[in-house]
């Protein structure tokens, strides 16, 4: 079980369905978009610090989920003004607290829209309504009305090398808007975000910002029976890579799990979206200060915009170079890519991959660009052409086979199934005859929930693989894995591989992770991009047989026995008899 | 969830291969086949048939061990501070096993579920019987 957070949201709409939106993601995302001043910011990044404490109550028919002033903790009425006075003052001088305690506070306020800039960037009706990228995949608001900014409208991708392509832009997009997004929370006063979650007994959270260092730790203390002693901790930095370990701290028997997170894997999405064309995939991301805020009003800053939009230009620019410089294609078969991604084509040719229209000829047979190693002639068309997206996503992923170490570009999980934890339910059911979740349905997609399952499939494949330092002269935001060391296959690993359970409490969800993965066959055999994986069926393949998530459902009864050493022993069976490979 | 007779057939599916473990002489075929008894076994599980669990129990043995197998097998039990060896019956047990399985009547269902699952039952077994 991998421990991931505590929800944003519950949902009135949507059928009440639970979505994938958690708390400290969501405080991110609305800090980002009125990220123009130090008070708004911090203000953002704070306004729903009461949230954890999951203190829902039943007025009338209605459930409510009090998080401000009003609340009691152990029989003391909690003093919002007094967390934040103390731990701030490192940071903001004594008026600032004022106002940003005021903005927290008012922020549900009737009317606080036009002077609020929290309620302007959460409010749909009269403001951004940025947070209703958590509640749903399709908001009735134009997205780019609603402080996003769309860094790629993909359309026509009709093969798997077209949709390769678009991840691997993805990842490089990522990799470089987490330096801009950085660069604004530093000009800021923030560097390092840490929040911890301590699952027991419910107590106030503390907030401890470390001048220093620029960083600001939140501490929460979430009441849960069932969890008591967890702890999780997410870290959120300029130069971190998504990872999730176990920690033990020195003099410290207590264990916990580390997700580090970049500002960027909260802060992007890769979506699909209808349009008359189809469908097609938006990149987006959280447009950072879009919201001014002048101490009396909210309006937008049409500067940030523009200013933001000639950064991502930059990067598009960047992660194009990247992959010019690695795989060393006609420099116009690259240029012409952001073309071909937007779903144009041009040419008298037809592509020998996807059908489409393209002017490149190239030479297929063995000695050219299918090469002595290629076995799939079965899905291939005649002719002698291909067009520049899969030509670069032929090369790419030859270049990532070539290395030896897997590559995979984990995609959206699919949720197998959702529960509520019981300890949860046993509270409002004894008091209320009901609870403020419903599960039985599943799960509703979102926006934000998308790039949360995109994460979790990335952590499950980290639970199996390592990272491998040397990556050579690939770029820096392509990594490379290989299959974890029997001594590296930590209890807590292990556990999180066979039964694929996050907890976002009080949900408890199953994933099946789904990911895009090169140099699958070894240096040997050359295929066409794998789609076994897209389907989300084999999670990893072996030469005896691939995992799947059937096998892995029949490894559960060994869940409460894999303690040190056996996972070890287990783990090395299950390399040995699955045959499993890099 | 798993429901009732998906657990009984995994309760039985984890019986039977611990009987073909224990029916193999695994001490008297050569080292580069017992240090990889799992993964042989796993492979023989999935690549054997049979028309009913004895017919499959007795394809699987003889794929790995060909005509030799034990009758009989001693093990060692904790208890009193000292350890009591005790002689099992592999034969009583096996008959045991197979009345039990013909009683519930779903030997197809288990035959198929132990075949589908073969190489994940092995991995438990592997990990009940603490040597992997």
């Amino acid at each position: 079980m991998l421990p991931y957070g505590v929800i944003a949201r519950t949902q009135k709409s949507f059928g009440g369905l639970p979505v994938l939106a958690e708390i400290t993601h969501h405080q991110l995302i609305v800090a980002t978009s009125i990220a123009n001043d130090k008070v708004s910011f911090f203000a953002g990044l704070l306004h729903d610090i009461l949230k954890p404490l999951l203190k829902f109550e039943k007025r009338g028919s209605e459930w409510h989920w009090p998080h401000l002033d009003e609340l009691e903790v152990d029989g003391t009425k909690v003093d919002l003004s007094e967390i934040l006075r103390q731990s701030l003052s490192t940071i903001l001088c004594e008026n600032e607290i004022d106002s940003l305690i005021e903005l927290i506070r008012q922020h549900h306020h009737r009317g606080a829209v036009a002077f609020n800039p929290i309620t302007y960037a959460e409010n749909e009706k009269r403001g951004l309504g940025i947070a209703v990228i958590e509640a749903t995949l399709f908001p009735r608001k134009d997205l780019n009305d609603m402080g996003l900014y769309t860094c790629i409208e993909a359309k026509g991708l009709t093969h798997p090398y077209h949709f390769f392509v678009l991840t691997l832009i993805y990842q490089g997009i990522k990799y470089y808007l987490n330096e801009v997004y950085h660069r604004t929370f530093s000009s800021l006063g923030l560097k390092k975000l840490i929040v911890e979650y301590n699952f027991g007994s419910e107590r106030i959270p503390e907030i401890q910002y470390d001048s220093g260092n620029s960083s600001l730790m939140i501490k929460y203390y979430v009441p849960s029976k069932l969890y008591s002693g967890l702890k999780v901790e997410h870290e959120y930095g300029g130069d971190a890579f998504f990872n999730i370990e176990e920690v033990r701290p020195e003099h410290d028997k207590v264990k916990y799990v580390k997700i580090n997170h970049a500002w960027s894997d909260v802060l992007t999405f890769l979506v699909p979206s209808p349009s008359v064309d189809g469908l097609t995939y938006k990149m987006l991301c959280v447009i950072p200060g879009i919201i001014a805020y002048n101490g009396k009003k909210v309006s937008i800053n049409s500067n940030k915009i523009k200013e933001f939009e000639h950064e991502v230009q930059n990067i598009m620019n960047r992660v194009l170079v990247d992959i010019w410089n690695n795989i060393k294609l006609d420099e116009n078969h690259i240029r012409v890519l952001p073309y071909y991604v937007e779903g144009n084509e041009q040419g008298n040719h037809r592509c020998v991959f996807c059908g489409k229209r393209t002017n490149i000829e190239i030479k297929l047979s063995q000695k050219g660009l299918l090469s002595d190693k290629f076995t799939d002639y079965h899905r291939i068309g005649a002719g002698q052409s291909v067009c520049p997206l899969c030509h670069v996503g032929f090369q790419c992923e030859e270049l990532l086979r070539k290395q030896g170490p897997a590559s995979y570009l984990p995609l959206p999980c699919e949720i197998s199934s959702v529960e509520v934890a019981s300890d949860f339910k046993e509270r409002y059911e004894s008091k209320y005859g009901e609870y403020p979740l419903n599960p039985e349905e599943g799960m509703a997609l979102s926006i934000l929930g998308l790039s949360t399952m995109h994460l979790l499939s990335d952590a499950w494949y980290l639970s199996l693989l390592e990272k491998v330092n040397e990556s050579g002269s690939l770029p820096a935001w392509v990594r490379l894995y290989t299959l974890r060391k029997q001594k590296k296959m930590s209890e807590f690993y292990m556990k999180f591989l066979i039964d694929r359970r996050v907890v976002i409490y009080p949900l408890i969800v199953k994933i099946r992770p789904k990911a895009l993965i090169s140099s699958y066959g070894g240096k040997r055999k050359k295929f066409v991009l794998n789609t076994e994986t897209l389907e989300g069926h084999t999670l990893w393949r072996g030469s005896e047989l691939d995992i799947t998530e059937e096998h892995l459902d029949a490894l559960e009864p060994l869940m409460g026995k894999l303690k040190y050493p056996l996972h070890e022993k287990v783990y090395r069976t299950l390399v040995s008899v699955y045959g499993l490979r890099e | 969830m798993a429901s009732e007779s998906s657990q009984d057939l995994d309760s039985l599916a984890i019986e039977f291969l611990k009987l073909v473990n224990d029916i193999i002489p695994w001490r008297d075929l050569p080292d580069e086949l017992r240090q990889d008894k799992w993964r042989i076994l796993a492979k023989r599980v999935m690549a054997s048939n049979g028309d009913d669990i004895q017919e499959f129990l007795h394809n699987i043995v003889k794929s790995i061990a060909g005509d030799s197998f034990y009758v009989t097998r001693t093990e060692k039990r904790e208890g009193g501070g000292t350890g009591v060896e005790e002689r099992r019956r592999l034969g009583g047990e096996l008959e045991n096993y197979l009345k039990k399985v013909k009683g519930i009547g779903k030997e197809k269902e288990l035959i198929d579920y132990i075949k589908s699952r073969a190489i994940p039952l092995v991995i438990r077994l592997s990990a009940e019987g603490g040597e992997t």
